[in-house]
């Protein structure tokens, strides 16, 4: 296991410490997630990948206000969620996060309009500009021609493309998906995939994705592996620590690498390169001594 | 704004048809025995405040104007006439008696009123003449449809006959039906010189307190009450015991409307509870859900009452030509308190499920449907 932990700057939307979710108590205790401490840039798309059972939804379920950790702290944007009152959360999920689940889970009763201007609603904007911000994200995403289709008249793609353009409708900083594109076709689920890369370059968001689909690796930034509630590096993937934050980088996905003294270091970001190139010394001894 | 209240209740329709059913059977249920209870009433109160009386003397002590016991001498006319401000006083004879009619036992009230001054007659004839002669009798609209009187038709009382020469409306009381005759017919079915009331006219509207104590101070033997305490004093006698039927039938009515509504919207929550964790999930807090829930329940609560609203009267009227003793009277007053009785049944039906609501866990959306 590696434990990825850096200065809280700007860039990081989010930063959990030491997260842990245990499920019941004494002898048949469950640890579900097991001191995870992570952090996710802005605009960064990572994907948790793992076996089943081994705690991806449990974390995106902590880290997306669903569910509380039962330690550790869970930064977003610099505040700590796990430590608000309950009746604060909905306004955190509202705004802060989007969300993608694996089946579309639309409101059947509305149209693809409807389930996008409601959660627009619910972010304060109501009337006219809420239906054409609905019909704007939908044509955006090319569904302009099915604003006015029940969910049960929509394709398994389209009602999951409706529900990215939902999980935009406030937009959140985060979207948090989960298994994506497991009821999808290959090729409607290549569709979504290749939708959320753009979103995130597009719009600067951050994707967060759970998955099985060893696919959606060709397009997110950093795959993180999870298995019994622990995030480990797989470094026969070719897999690097960031010499700067101690993240773990796939070598190929990186596109900030830098040489010095005859090696060649891999960055998470722009920002770790410039870190590195300002002390290399300081930085190559600290990650050798790992 | 997306309504997804009103959207689930379009996409609803044969459920929110059964149970706006209910709703609409409930207010039915409610008109037809809060109007019962208002003819009647109406009917005790037209009794007496419309026989045309300021003030009603009777024996000391006796009360009402329907069954009163009181049986003041004939002799009191005069005296009452000597008393300052007194316009005019009537004597009034109302007596129940049992009569047999087509081989049934029907208990008729006998009016033996002044024809010359008016007063204690029919204040609505809706057939034939208001003022009856000798031998002639002004029946009940209900005795006669019920037992096919009309005008011109004769009916026995004590073995004495009359003939039909009206019609009057508003004059079922429940327990008896009035039949009006002339002051002379009535004496005959009086023991000796003896009456039930006089009624009294003052000759300023303004003296009726004072003409009232004149009366109290100068004979001694007799009570007064004005008309309006008289009225009260009927309505408690005649209909009072009902009342706490009438509310009984209204509550079971409006507790009925509470479980067709309450089991509505519970069911709806449960059919939709992946839904409202849908919602849970993507940020929609408590309130939100609650106004879904509320926004369901006050509209099948409210649309029960219009369509029970609009169907109440003609059906109140088939039910009073099939059996004419059901009288009963819809008014704007009782239709604003069934309306508030059925807002409050669909708030107090709105929080059933609420509980639900609030166990509903937005973790529901990483489950497979």
């Amino acid at each position: 296991m590696i434990a990825q932990v850096m200065d809280n700057d700007n860039d990081v939307i989010i930063d959990l410490r030491h997260l842990s979710k245990v499920y019941g108590s004494g002898p048949v205790a469950v640890r579900a997630v097991d001191d995870v401490s992570l952090h996710v840039a802005r605009g960064e798309i990572v994907a948790v990948m793992g076996p089943s059972g081994s705690g991806k939804t449990t974390l995106l379920q902590i880290i997306g206000a669903l569910m509380r950790p039962t330690s550790g702290e869970v930064m977003i944007g610099g505040r700590d969620i796990a430590s608000l009152p309950e009746k604060a959360l909905p306004q955190v999920r509202l705004k802060t996060f989007g969300f993608i689940f694996q089946t579309p889970n639309l409101l059947s009763t509305l149209t693809a309009a409807q389930n996008v201007e409601m959660v627009v609603n619910l972010g304060g904007v109501q009337g006219n500009t809420a239906r054409n911000k609905a019909a704007e994200l939908l044509e955006r995403l090319g569904l302009g021609h099915r604003l006015s289709h029940r969910p049960a008249m929509l394709s398994g793609g389209e009602q999951q493309r409706v529900a990215v353009a939902r999980a935009l409708a406030n937009d959140p900083q985060v979207l948090l998906a989960d298994e994506p594109t497991a009821n999808l076709d290959s090729k409607s689920g290549q569709t979504v995939t290749e939708l959320l890369r753009n979103i995130s370059k597009e719009q600067g968001k951050t994707i967060v994705i759970v998955s099985h689909d060893h696919r959606i690796r060709a397009l997110v930034d950093r795959t993180l592996w999870l298995e019994d509630g622990r995030l480990r590096v797989r470094w026969s993937d070719g897999v690097t620590l960031d010499p700067v934050c101690l993240m773990a980088i796939e070598r190929t996905k990186t596109p900030d690498s830098f040489q010095y003294d005859g090696d060649t270091y891999y960055f998470c970001s722009v920002e770790c390169k410039k870190r590195f190139e300002a002390s290399p010394a300081k930085y190559r001894e600290l990650s050798s001594s790992l | 704004m997306v309504s997804l209240a009103k959207e689930n209740l379009l996409r609803e329709r044969s459920k929110i048809a059964l149970s706006v059913g209910g709703v609409v059977l409930a207010v039915f249920l409610i008109f037809a025995t809060t109007g019962l209870y208002y003819a009647i009433s109406a009917v005790v109160d037209n009794m007496v405040m419309k026989a045309g009386a300021d003030l009603w003397v009777t024996s000391k002590g006796s009360s009402g104007s329907l069954h009163s016991p009181s049986l003041p001498s004939n002799r009191l006319a005069s005296d009452l006439k000597e008393i300052n401000g007194i316009q005019k006083v009537s004597p009034l004879i109302r007596r129940p008696i049992a009569t047999d009619m087509n081989g049934e036992q029907v208990l008729v009230s006998i009016n033996g009123f002044d024809t010359v001054s008016g007063l204690g007659g029919p204040w609505k004839v809706v057939e034939g003449k208001s003022t009856p002669r000798d031998g002639e009798a002004i029946v009940d609209r209900v005795l006669a449809q019920k037992k096919g009187l009309g005008i011109g038709d004769s009916m026995e009382l004590e073995g004495k006959r009359f003939e039909i020469v009206g019609i009057s409306d508003e004059t079922f009381t429940l327990i008896s039906y009035m039949v009006f005759v002339t002051l002379e017919d009535a004496r005959s079915f009086m023991p000796g010189d003896l009456t039930n009331f006089f009624l009294v006219t003052v000759k300023a509207p303004g003296d009726v307190t004072q003409v009232k104590q004149a009366i109290e101070s100068n004979l001694p033997a007799v009570s007064v009450s004005t008309s309006r305490e008289n009225a009260a004093q009927a309505k408690e006698e005649t209909v009072g015991g009902f009342l706490p039927i009438v509310f009984v039938i209204s509550a079971i009515g409006a507790l009925v409307g509470v479980l067709v509504v309450g089991l509505l919207v519970y069911t709806m929550t449960i059919e939709k509870s992946r839904e409202y964790g849908i919602l849970r999930a993507i940020g929609a807090g408590n309130l939100y859900l609650y106004r879904i829930v509320l926004f369901q329940s006050l509209t099948v609560s409210i649309l029960g009452f219009v369509i029970g609203a609009a169907i109440s009267p003609p059906l109140m009227s088939g039910m009073q030509y099939l059996v004419p003793e059901f009288v009963s009277t819809i008014t704007p007053r009782m239709m604003a308190w069934v309306f508030s009785l059925f807002v409050v049944t669909g708030l107090v039906a709105s929080f059933i499920p609420v509980r639900r609501l609030s166990q509903i866990d937005p973790a529901v959306v990483f489950k497979q449907q």
